[in-house]
């Protein structure tokens, strides 16, 4: 095969869009945002306990915000709701029990095994990938159920410990476990920058728009799809991990319990699927929402938030990130400088 | 010299149906094939088994001496052979560039940048280099063609399939696309032209292929298929000849 000429036009230079499109490659200012996005927020979660001081609440925050990122990845760069999300947090959590119990490790191994475990979870329901929407949302779940049931069932108490739950107080070190949570949190951001910008991010979204156009464009759909699955459930196996090691006694309802699905789900679609910093605010703002009315009555929130799904599905496909590009769009053509579209 | 693409006794069913019947031909480099015939005589299916989106119920596909039957898509893209749809599909929600980029990235294997150059000499040499930042689903009928067709040539590819890419065209924009397929086939680029516009065919064609319910009824230089009475009958039978779907 000729290698093809790779020569510049004039038409190199009218490509100035005001925002880089995915796989572009920002400039130097714009790194500078996404390397401040990826650290700043982190770290001012992890600073928080020092002033508000209920550091469980904010971790469980924290996990949530992991959780939400993960939907984004796999939600957001591929089009697959995955309702059975929790599957991969529960796997995580007791992936880190069992380390802990049976291999006696230490909190930090013991979350490093859950994440292989919920891994090896992702690279079983790799086929799962082959349905489509309502199908695919509904098949993850009742997946995530199906990892539920066994591991809740009391003929395997020996090694899971079945319904009557684990202790992990050997190890308990909340401390710790929230500094993993928070470097944890800016590997999720740091996932989506890095989708948000490269070319794998790029054949993402190509395969999301139409799958068999990917196909002709050199893409290995079902590669790029089993990617972010895999990345997705990694996120999900470690912030399972982590909130196992500081939840300390738990059961197996609590890390498998749907409402975790729903909340990073609303929480992710509420900020805005696609972008970095959506899922991390529509988090905070929905999770604080939830601990400060809906604690007393958890409840209608879980039915509230389901709600919410299906009329941001509707109505706000973008959540909060597409009102703020519109508003900005807006500015700009009102208060900023006149801006023509060609 | 061997031929880019050769196919041999390509069949496919569906259930009952024999949409492609024994269907042979080879196509060098830097020359047009045509293939014509009514509105379901086989002519997409078999555009979807020489680029891998159907597996062929008996025959083979050959890409540059290689046996390439039953591969993916894909893998065909990048062993050469680009396609483009007769329904347009584009990445609607991405930019036009990005589009085309896309494919200078995955099936001919730029990094970004470069494939981000290719697709912008890309979009100029079918003239759509102003709407490079557009989204492509706001781009209309003609120039959604021509992205389908920067977006397989970004492919970097040695057989261009082409399903009724003139369809629905203008009379004007028909000849712009004629004049930017010649210039294909003097780069040496193979085409495979599934087209109903018979001007078009005749400019274009080396050879052409008549395809009736699945059977390659005659074959030849165009002048001579063209007036071949059972082509005329078929067509008039079915549809006028020249008017796009
Ligand atoms: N995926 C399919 N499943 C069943 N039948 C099909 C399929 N694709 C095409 N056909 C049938 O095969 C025949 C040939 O179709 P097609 O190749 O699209 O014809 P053309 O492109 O020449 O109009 C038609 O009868 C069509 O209905
Ligand atoms: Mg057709």
């Amino acid at each position: 095969m000729p290698s093809p000429a790779v020569a510049g036009t004039g038409a190199a230079t009218t490509a100035g869009a005001a925002t880089p499109a995915p796989g572009t490659r920002p400039g130097a200012r714009r790194w500078a945002a996404w390397a401040a996005y990826v650290v700043v927020i982190p770290v001012l979660l992890y600073l928080t306990p020092h002033v508000y001081n209920n550091q469980l609440l904010l971790l469980n925050l924290v996990v949530y915000l992991v959780l939400a990122q993960g939907v984004n990845v796999i939600y957001g760069f591929t089009g697959y709701l995955p309702f059975g999300y929790v599957g991969f947090f529960g796997a995580g959590a007791y992936g880190t029990s069992m380390a802990v119990i049976h291999l006696h490790t230490g909190g930090t191994v013991a979350v490093l095994i859950g994440a292989v475990v919920s891994t090896a979870m992702a690279v079983v329901l790799l086929p799962l990938l082959r349905l489509t929407g309502a199908y695919f949302a509904l098949a993850s779940l009742a997946a995530s159920q199906a990892v539920y049931l066994v591991i809740a069932n009391p003929s395997l108490t020996s090694f899971t410990k079945g319904p009557y739950g684990v202790d992990l107080s050997r190890v308990f070190n909340p401390n710790l476990a929230y500094l993993y949570a928070a470097i944890l949190l800016a590997v999720a951001t740091a996932v989506v920058v890095y989708l948000r910008n490269s070319a794998f991010g790029l054949s993402l979204r190509a395969v999301r728009a139409d799958p068999l156009t990917a196909s002709v464009a050199g893409i290995n759909v079902a590669r790029a799809r089993g990617i972010a699955w895999l990345a997705s459930a990694v996120l999900a196996g470690l912030a399972g991990g982590i909130s196992a090691w500081v939840t300390s006694v738990f059961y197996p309802e609590t890390v498998f319990a749907i409402n975790i699905s729903v909340f990073a789900i609303v929480f992710a679609l509420f900020g805005g699927v696609g972008s970095v910093l959506g899922p991390v605010f529509g988090g905070i703002i929905l999770y604080s929402l939830y601990e400060y009315i809906g604690v007393s009555s958890p409840q209608y929130f879980q039915f509230a938030y389901g709600l919410l799904i299906v009329i941001l599905m509707l109505f706000l496909p973008g959540g909060l990130a597409s009102v703020a590009r519109a508003a900005r769009s807006l500015w700009e053509r009102t208060g900023g400088r006149v801006h023509r579209r060609a | 010299m061997t031929a880019v693409l050769e196919v041999e006794s390509l069949t496919r069913n569906f259930g009952g149906l024999r949409a492609v019947d024994e269907v042979t031909f080879s196509l060098r480099r830097g020359t047009v094939l045509g293939l014509i015939g009514p509105n379901g005589a086989g002519k997409s299916t078999v555009v979807n088994l020489v680029t891998g989106h159907l597996a062929p119920t008996r025959g083979r596909v050959r890409v540059g001496g290689r046996d390439v039957t039953g591969a993916p898509p894909w893998k065909l893209v990048r062993a050469g052979v680009a396609r483009t749809f007769q329904v347009v599909r584009p990445f609607e929600d991405l930019t036009v560039l990005d589009n085309v980029a896309v494919s200078a990235m995955y099936a001919a294997g730029f990094p970004a940048r470069a494939a981000r150059t290719t697709a912008r000499r890309l979009l100029e040499q079918v003239g759509l280099a102003t709407r490079a930042g557009d989204p492509a689903g706001q781009l209309g009928v003609a120039d959604s063609r021509r992205l389908e067709l920067a977006r397989a040539l970004a492919t970097h590819p040695r057989v261009l399939v082409l399903d009724e890419i003139l369809g629905g065209l203008a009379q004007r924009e028909i000849a712009a696309g004629v004049d930017l397929l010649a210039a294909l086939r003097e780069q040496g680029i193979a085409i495979l032209l599934v087209e109903h516009h018979m001007g078009a065919v005749r400019a274009l064609c080396d050879r052409v292929i008549m395809l009736e319910r699945g059977r390659p009824l005659t074959s030849g230089p165009p002048a001579e298929v063209l007036s071949d009475r059972r082509v005329v009958r078929a067509y008039l039978g079915a549809r006028h000849p020249g008017t796009a779907p």
